[in-house]
């Protein structure tokens, strides 16, 4: 052995170079050759999926429409002209005086099973607010008849106005070209959306004034340790229970739901100087 | 003559015998030059023979290894073929186009027909294939969270006697890019800087990726969907290790094994990390558990022997594969029932969900199988 090591140290570098090339490849030769007769024992088969966008739920004005068109601001009196956006005349002219007003919002998604709706607000105003399941009626001559008058929320369609939402179309619901500007009807349900004992208002100390608690962990989530807090100030929250989902073919679903604002309750002194008050509508897939 | 001296004489006689001897002492050393040259090439010779010798002994192995004796018939010189090949059937392709795009190397087969059942089989040039089914009226077109498939193939053994293979199972995952005519799906993995708009972008992709490789889980066979829904579960031995291993005794050449490998994309945590669903106090049940459930009170062994504390034990083991932007341990993960672990382990694996819906536009199974024992 050491006589070989001798000899290479004997050898002229080109040699060497040569020497230690050859023995390399020689290696590299007997390490290569069977790890692809390894692999060309290897057989492989495969399948191809497309990978669907995430499932989300949306919330959305009526007929899909971005959020802005939820629009809830400057709650009247009159009776609302849902064409024109202003207010409505009766034969004589007259405005038309109402205890209540109704807005149109959708939950759509896919790949959803069950949702919660969930809404919060202040009680500045003393309004009151319940959610109704809703139906969409392509126009006034669709709604069913015997449907009392106060149960249909008519909503003129805005162009351009479904950029939000990209679930495109959904079986239970048509969804026309942007430039569409009909009236749409929708017709709420009876009843409101179901609470359950545990659900519905979940820190309200009193209905009539309604009265958020100052203690708990809805307080403290939002003011910790403070108490100088406006009473009306407080947020009242809202919950529905679990809502099902039945899906399309395409495991796409739209839900309509009307958001009613009443004052019939509404303690009449003091009041009329106040003016705002936050609403919050979230959506919670389960 | 007579002018020399008997000195002269005697000087040149020295002279003479010097040169004479010079003469032997070189034509020795030229000798002994000439033996150490003529031992250097015969040890180049013989080190390059051992070399030689080397690659082909081991390539004649290799060559036995591969099993490619060719045998010249009449006319025909065909090779023989591999211990085992693999074949898939049904009616079509899933999405053949964008697999086309995506990954040309894989083939649709060789037709082949066995007890008058038609296959597609490697062979030859043909080592990976398009695994194939039959469509359905209400097949999904899209795979997100709660989508799960099952997917059938074949091993075909060449030569009679126990064959023993390993079945390895990836998941790839694609981008597509441009629209129309521009459309390319490109591999994740083979993405450089030039595909995408900065470095961030291709570093969420490929962690999407990753999230995929976690989120798709493989089993061995099927739950029980027949019982009551409460006791009801989607499979049964969770393939954790990403290969399983199947052993066909006495199998016969040219008689088809059926291989069956489902795989799943769970919709939601809980139907993982939670031990018991039967019975939630602090979370909701939401979808059926993925394998069978255990008390909560399972002993460590009963667990760990347990389907379910395979799964568990996956997701200790994978944590950066399924959990996106939170921080999990191992503990969190054992107590996934109380409110906060479970929102937080939920939290993660609905940001990693996402990240996959949005980064990989298709995804590939693939599943190579190779001789093992």
């Amino acid at each position: 052995m050491k006589r070989i090591f001798s000899k290479f140290d004997m050898l002229p570098k080109k040699n060497k170079m040569a020497l230690v090339l050859a023995a390399v490849m020689t290696f590299s030769l007997i390490i290569t050759i069977p790890a692809y007769a390894w692999f060309y024992e290897q057989r492989k088969a495969a399948e191809m999926y497309k990978v669907e966008f995430p499932n989300a739920l949306y919330l959305n004005a009526a007929h899909r429409e971005d959020r802005m068109y939820f629009n809830m601001n400057a709650i009247s009196k009159y009776k609302m002209d849902p064409v024109t956006g202003g207010l409505y005349h009766d034969q004589d002219g007259k405005l038309v005086a109402v205890t209540s007003q109704q807005y149109v919002f959708s939950v759509s998604g896919k790949n959803t099973t069950k949702y919660t709706l969930q809404l919060a607000h202040t009680n500045n105003n003393q309004f009151e607010y319940t959610i109704y399941p809703a139906t969409e009626y392509a126009d006034k001559d669709s709604v069913p008849a015997g449907t009392s008058e106060d149960r249909v929320v008519e909503y003129k369609l805005n162009a351009n106005s479904r950029n939000e939402n990209d679930l495109g179309s959904i079986n239970n619901d048509t969804y026309n070209a942007d430039d569409d500007t009909t009236v749409k009807c929708y017709v709420r349900s009876a009843s409101p959306v179901s609470t359950s004992i545990s659900q519905g208002y979940q820190n309200n100390t009193s209905t009539t004034p309604m009265k958020a608690s100052k203690t708990g962990k809805f307080y403290n989530e939002n003011y910790g340790s403070k108490t100088n807090v406006d009473d009306d100030d407080v947020a009242s929250y809202w919950r529905s229970d679990d809502i099902t989902v039945v899906s399309d073919s395409n495991k796409k679903f739209c839900h309509y739901y009307v958001l009613e604002v009443t004052w019939n309750n509404r303690p009449t002194s003091g009041i009329e100087s106040k003016e705002t008050d936050m609403v919050y509508i979230t959506a919670d897939r389960k | 003559m007579s002018e020399r001296t008997v000195n002269d004489n005697n000087k040149l006689w020295e002279a003479a015998e010097r040169a004479a001897e010079q003469a032997v002492l070189d034509a020795k050393a030229e000798s002994t030059e000439e033996r150490r040259k003529q031992k250097k090439r015969v040890l180049k010779l013989s080190l390059l023979m051992i070399f030689i010798a080397l690659i082909i002994v081991f390539a004649s192995i290799a060559w036995f290894a591969m099993n490619k004796a060719v045998t010249a018939d009449t006319m025909a010189i065909e090779a023989a073929e591999s211990p085992f090949e693999i074949a898939v059937k049904g009616d079509s392709v899933r999405i053949d186009d964008e697999f086309k795009s995506a990954d040309s190397t894989y083939e649709y087969g060789n037709e082949q027909t066995y007890s008058n059942v038609d296959y597609r089989e490697t062979g030859g040039i043909v080592q990976k294939i398009k695994i194939r089914y039959n469509p359905g009226e209400n097949d999904p077109t899209e795979f997100g969270p709660d989508s799960s498939g099952q997917i059938d193939f074949y091993v075909v053994p060449k030569q009679d006697g126990t064959l023993t293979v390993r079945i390895d199972l990836d998941t790839i995952g694609f981008r597509e890019f441009g629209e129309g005519n521009n459309k390319a799906i490109k591999r994740i993995s083979e993405l450089t800087s030039a595909d995408v708009p900065d470095a961030a972008t291709l570093a969420s992709y490929q962690e999407a990726e990753n999230y995929l490789k976690g989120h798709i889980m493989f089993f061995e066979n099927k739950g029980n969907a027949g019982t009551a829904e409460l006791n009801q579960y989607y499979y049964k031995d969770p393939i954790t290790s990403g290969y399983l291993t199947k052993t066909f005794e006495n199998a016969k050449k040219n008689e088809p094994k059926t291989v069956t490998i489902y795989w799943m994309w769970t919709n939601t945590l809980g139907q993982i990390a939670l031990k018991n669903t039967a019975n939630l106090v602090n979370v909701e049940r939401n979808g059926l558990p993925i394998v069978a459930d255990v008390s909560d009170s399972a002993s460590a062994e009963v667990l760990s022997a347990s389907d379910k504390g395979k799964v568990i034990q996956y997701l200790k083991d994978n944590k950066t594969k399924i959990f996106k932007d939170v921080t999990v341990t191992d503990t969190q993960i054992d107590n996934a029932k109380t409110e906060a672990n479970f929102n937080l382990l939920s939290t993660g694996y609905n940001n990693a969900d996402f990240a996959i819906g949005s980064c990989i536009s298709y995804f590939m199974i693939d599943i190579a199988v190779s001789k093992a024992g």
